[in-house]
This record gives structure tokens, sequence and C-alpha cells, in this order.
């Protein structure tokens, strides 16, 4: 049985990964309509996966592109990579 | 003022004739790459397990049996 943190991991990869991959389709069709929406709707999901996960888990990045609030939470462990 | 060097240019003719005698009736490779088009895309968790969100674009390795 997965726990939450490993699960909303998941969640954050692959919706990073079809983020990647349209930018990447983007880049070659820029006037791609459909795939520029679902880009655009992936990088919303995205952002509250993300937030979400760092409200409950720590900060996902460090050096200023991510928050943290009431102490420093870099150094608590685990860190994003560690034990999933 | 001129720019170039000194020595000879080749002629287009001089090339063609370089790679017919090299070659035989072979040409050069040139790359040819076809637009993509968005047709349909793996959900989230299966585009990360394949590799690749686009169907058409799956390259499975194969174990090698050597």
């Amino acid at each position: 049985m997965m726990d939450l943190r490993c699960k909303m991991l998941d969640d954050i990869r692959a919706i990073e990964f079809m983020a990647v991959e349209l930018n990447l389709f983007l880049d070659i069709n820029p006037h791609d309509h459909r795939a520029l929406n679902e880009y655009n709707d992936y990088t919303r999901q995205l952002h509250e996966l993300k937030y979400q996960f760092e409200q409950q888990f720590g900060p996902l990045t460090n050096f200023g592109y991510s928050y943290s609030l009431h102490h420093w939470r870099w150094i608590d462990r685990p860190w994003p990579w560690e034990s999933c | 003022m001129e720019f170039g060097y000194r020595g000879q240019y080749a002629s287009q003719q001089m090339n063609m004739d370089f790679y017919s005698a090299k070659g035989g009736e072979h040409e050069l490779a040139q790359a040819y790459i076809p637009f993509q088009r968005y047709v349909t895309s793996f959900p989230p968790k299966e585009a990360l397990r394949m590799g690749t969100m686009f169907p058409e674009l799956v390259r499975p390795y194969h174990k090698s049996k050597v």
C-alpha cells in the first residue's frame, strides 16, 4: 500500500511529464490549439499538485523556487527524491 | 576587399564527379522528418511508463537474445 506522499509524487511526475511532452510538441507545432490548451491545463494541475504536496510534505525545490514557511524545511528528511 | 583563399574552389561538377566515383549510383543521405500531427495521447501515468505521451512514438527496447 503506497503512502500518500509517494502517491502525490507519482502524480506530480506523471503530470510534469505530460507538460514536458506537450512542451516539445509545441516547440515544433506552436499553433496547435488543442496541444496548447492541454499544456495549460496540465500546467495548472501541476501547480496545484505541487502546492498541495509542499503544504503537507515540505519544499520540492530550493534556491527560491519553493517557499519554506515557519521554519527551514529543506533540511527535514525525507528529501523529495528519498524513500518512495 | 575580397575575401577567400588563393587556391581553387571546386565546381559543382567536380563534387558530383567525386561522389559518383565513390558511391556509384547512390546519393548522399538526406534526412526527412514529417511533421507530427496531434491525434491522441496516453493518459499521464501510462505516458510516463511508455516514455512518450504519443502512441505513434512508442519505441520499446527489447532484450537482445545474443
